[in-house]
């Protein structure tokens, strides 16, 4: 009888298999810790228990991910919100179907202290990244009413490093790891947090074409239930996620230590919790919603505010 | 608690090892620290040397890619509108440096004949070198003006060296870039011009830098990123502080700000507990340090088998030193067991116990020597001593019967005159060795009472004899004469004539009138007696010294006289009395005697009295040995005879 059963399980299972809805998922960023979640669940058959064969494409950085799923190569993406918001602004109808991110990362951080916070900024030279993710910081600067002069960069914390420029932008998780891995002192008053601030406009999420969304509610669903469960089960076994994570790095030929892996986990997983919950919620708040539309309502006057039953699915 | 027995050859051998030792650690802690540190001094100079080679290997390469960049910046700059020219300066910059792996000329989006992107690359061929290509690159995918080797000196409006890079959409190998700006002839930044040094060119002459045999070497970027290290995967990977976060020794940490802050320097640090020391050296035109790091245990190779050749050796030696002494000195101490069992027996009173056989000439042949002259000594000692014994029990036996001769000579009955109730007399002689030179006597003669103390000088038997021969004169002149004076007239005489030893005696002699109490008498140079009287009175009798008896012959003695009321008494004495010494010297004295005669209260019982004084004596001199004949006598005159 056991044995009847192992073979019809089987059968099961390579039909689920075949069968299964094929999803094209493609996070912001190349492969790294900020995408423990994905790999979590992909590698532990989360994906496929619920009947998804989840490809993760990690596109060329100097191409926004948002153009790809416009252009239908996607399926799902990982996005930040600002980035999404903007999107969604200019035209790209896209819905939020998880939030893996309730804080911040995005940081300023200078060659000198900030003794007068944002204002020490004025007249500064400020790198940020040529792929326009985070350009809300732009935004910020300027509604401060700080002149400071945008340098364009591809990526990484030489320039910033070199002394060619006066401050930088940069993400807790990341940069920040990076650079005070490099052994250089950055001391906490030299960084302006976001998250500390009234801008604390959370990151991370995973957006559809709201077509694609309605056409497809329940792979939508599945796809949110399983990555929740890879978030929830990398957050109670950090070191095993990490060798994960080495292990899809390793498989796309990128370079990284599993001590930046590891530290930048660790930031992700903080930044997944609300600073007023002590669990992950997977969920996009109204009001961190509204900060990032008033925020652009402010910039562009001329423009309506978007709804937040529209913007989340 | 029990102390155990060690001989005395292993605590001689121990004694001579701890020593030994103690000194061979001295010796070797001088001689490791001075080696160690000359050694080390070595070491460091030979690693520092082997580093500045590399380093300076290093810069020359960097140096020479300098050149080639900064002499084609100006020819490109002086033609800056000859395009056809650009691909001969790049084909130059390859052919006449090989060290430059690749080189570029690029402009400012929108600056080169209306081109956004205007890039020409030249990349020399990996599998033939003098094989050379030039692409034209730039694009969107390709954004040039965004890469940090255009980007950084644009904005720092200087030559700069980039952080190595792995440029996959050119050269596709690890590299770093140096370059300078283009510029027109108002100085305004038109583009770059790059040279590339493959990283894989300074990894072989760092790597080679192996000064013992598990050294290894690294190099760090300006950012603490490893450019060469032996596990490859840490290169651009992993830096410094990254991979030797779980390094405890904070040394380690020292050692990585020190390098990126381009310092010179050596530590010794614990890698995976491995004591390891590193040298690093700065490579200041690009921003590297290189650094090589040897096991102690492979620099101290030699020294470290040196010493354990040394310990070997020492250790070895003190032992067969420790076996050797050990049996030397047992071999020689060996005579001293036989002594130690001889000593037993000559204890035990067998003075023919046998001694070791010593042959040689030493200090054991003058102990054995000693020995056997102490086997003889003891033999003729004890003989002579059973002598002496023998002689003494001998001497001891007379003593005794001459004591007990000397003591029947003196009337020991007490009362002595039962029927002659007018007096009562007790007397007392405690001679101090088995006979002394002290005498008392007295007898009845009619109504008269005869009596004497006397005191022999000297002690022993000559005294006693002189005792004896007085005593008996004593008798025999009172048969016929009745008056005291010249009964020691006579005496004195008699002693004087056959006095060839000059001896003396002091004598007093009395003679009690019983019908009247007048008492006659003379002294000669004895003690004056203490009357006592029934009122209460104690004193001494005023006597007329004289001289003592045999000193001068024909010497005429003052006959004195006085009077004994009844109930009153005479105390006589000898000098062993008064000058009975304590332990402190003090004397009994003649205050002493006169305060205890004082203190009794019945005068009339004689024996009362004498009990008294010697009871008082011997408190006073609390054991301490007696050194003279004590001799009391007393006579209480009760009443008178016509009374009767």
């Amino acid at each position: 009888m056991r044995k009847y059963i192992l073979i019809f399980a089987h059968i099961l299972c390579f039909s689920v298999s075949s069968f299964a809805q094929k999803i094209r998922f493609a996070p912001q960023w190349i492969p790294q810790a900020q995408f423990a979640g994905y790999y979590v669940a992909k590698a532990l058959g989360y994906y496929e228990d619920l009947g998804l064969d989840v490809e993760i494409i990690h596109h060329k950085a100097t191409v926004s991910n948002l153009e790809l799923l416009e252009c239908g190569q996607f399926d799902i993406i990982g996005v930040n919100l600002s980035d999404a918001v903007m999107a969604y602004t200019q035209g790209l109808d896209i819905v939020n179907i998880l939030q893996t991110s309730q804080r911040a990362s995005l940081l300023i951080i200078a060659n000198k202290p900030l003794v007068n916070g944002l204002k020490t900024l004025e007249g500064a030279k400020i790198a940020r990244w040529k792929s326009g993710q985070y350009a809300v910081a732009g935004s910020i600067l300027e509604i401060e009413g700080i002149n400071a002069t945008w340098i364009d960069f591809m990526a990484g914390t030489n320039l910033f490093l070199s002394g060619a420029v006066d401050a930088t932008i940069a993400m807790s998780y990341n940069e920040l790891i990076s650079m005070r891995s490099t052994g250089r002192i950055i001391e906490d008053n030299q960084i302006f947090r976001f998250s500390d601030s009234k801008y604390n406009i959370v990151d991370d999420g995973v957006y559809v074409l709201r077509q694609f969304a309605q056409n497809n509610k329940d792979v939508v669903e599945r796809f949110r239930k399983a990555t929740i469960q890879g978030w929830l089960y990398a957050r109670q076994n950090i070191d095993q996620t990490v060798e994960i994570v080495m292990n899809v790095l390793n498989e796309n030929n990128l370079s990284s230590n599993k001590y930046h892996q590891k530290k930048m986990l660790i930031e992700i997983l903080r930044m997944g919790i609300a600073p007023n919950d002590d669990k992950p919620t997977f969920e996009l708040k109204v009001k961190d919603f509204e900060i990032i539309n008033l925020l652009l309502s402010q910039k562009d006057k001329s423009k309506d505010s978007i709804k937040y039953e529209d913007f989340v699915f | 608690m029990l102390i155990k027995f060690r001989s005395f050859s292993t605590k001689l051998s121990i004694s001579i090892i701890a020593v030994t030792g103690l000194l061979f650690l001295i010796s070797f802690f001088i001689y490791f620290s001075f080696t160690k540190n000359t050694i080390e001094t070595e070491v460091f100079e030979k690693s520092r040397n082997q580093l500045k080679n590399v380093t300076h290997s290093i810069d020359a390469i960097l140096a020479s890619v300098e050149h080639s960049i900064e002499t084609s910046k100006f020819f490109v700059e002086q033609n800056i509108d000859n395009e056809a020219l650009f691909k001969d300066v790049l084909s130059n910059i390859l052919t006449t440096n090989p060290n430059v792996y690749g080189c570029t000329i690029a402009f400012e989006p929108g600056y080169y004949k209306g081109n956004n992107y205007y890039m020409l690359y030249a990349l020399r061929n990996q599998e033939d070198p003098n094989q050379i290509t030039i692409n034209r690159l730039g694009g969107k995918s390709y954004d040039y003006p965004y890469m940090d080797w255009y980007l950084i000196p644009m904005l720092l409006d200087e030559g700069y060296w980039s952080e190595p890079y792995n440029d996959d959409g050119a050269a596709d190998v690890l590299m770093s870039s140096y370059t300078q700006i283009l510029r027109d002839e108002n100085g305004e930044k038109i583009g770059v011009i790059v040279g590339d040094v493959w990283l894989d060119r300074f990894s072989k002459i760092v790597i080679a830098n192996k000064p013992y045999e598990n050294s290894y070497a690294f190099m760090l970027s300006r950012n603490g990123y490893y450019l060469v290290h032996r596990e490859s995967d840490r290169i651009l990977n992993e830096t410094f502080f990254t991979a030797t976060d779980d390094m405890t020794d904070p040394q380690v940490l020292k050692i990585g700000y020190d390098m990126i802050n381009l310092k010179r320097g050596d530590y010794t640090f614990f890698n995976d507990d491995t004591l390891a020391y590193v040298f690093f050296e700065p490579i200041p035109r690009i921003g590297w340090s290189v650094a090589t790091v040897s096991q102690e245990s492979d620099v101290m190779a030699s020294f470290n088998l040196m010493n354990s050749i040394i310990w070997f050796i020492v250790i070895g030696g003190l032992a067969l030193i420790f076996v050797f002494v050990w049996f030397t000195i047992k071999r020689i101490a060996a005579p001293l067991k036989v002594f130690s069992r001889s000593a037993s027996v000559i204890a035990k009173g067998d003075f023919n116990a046998p001694l070791p056989e010593i042959r040689s000439h030493d200090e054991m042949l003058e102990l054995k020597n000693a020995f056997s002259g102490m086997q003889n000594s003891l033999k003729n000692y004890i003989e002579e001593l059973r002598t002496t014994t023998s002689a003494r029990e001998r001497i001891e036996s007379e003593l005794a019967i001459a004591n007990q001769i000397q003591m029947g000579m003196l009337p020991k009955v007490f009362p002595p005159f039962p029927n002659c109730s007018q007096i009562d007399l007790y007397a007392l002689l405690k001679p101090a060795k088995e006979v002394g030179g002290d005498l008392y006597d007295f007898f009845v003669k009619g109504d008269k009472l005869f009596f004497t103390v006397g005191d022999a000088s000297g002690k022993g038997v000559p005294a006693s004899l002189l005792m004896a021969v007085t005593s008996s004169l004593f008798r025999s002149v009172t048969a016929h004469i009745e008056e005291p004076d010249k009964i020691l007239q006579n005496l004195n005489d008699a002693i004087a004539e056959s006095n060839d030893a000059n001896m003396f005696i002091t004598l007093f002699v009395a003679v009690l009138d019983l019908n009247s109490g007048i008492l006659n008498y003379s002294n000669g140079g004895h003690n004056p007696p203490v009357i006592m009287t029934t009122k209460g009175e104690t004193k001494f009798l005023s006597t007329k010294p004289n001289l003592a008896l045999g000193v001068f012959s024909g010497f005429n003695f003052v006959a004195e006289q006085t009077k004994l009321n009844v109930g009153d008494s005479i105390f006589m004495y000898s000098d062993g009395l008064t000058e009975a010494e304590n332990s402190d010297k003090e004397l009994f004295s003649d205050s002493r005697l006169i305060d205890t005669l004082a203190q009794v209260q019945d005068i009339s019982n004689p024996k009362e009295v004498i009990d008294t004084v010697e009871n008082e004596v011997a408190r006073f001199v609390d054991g301490n040995e007696q050194s003279d004949d004590l001799t009391m006598l007393i006579v209480n005159f009760k009443k008178i005879k016509q009374d009767e």
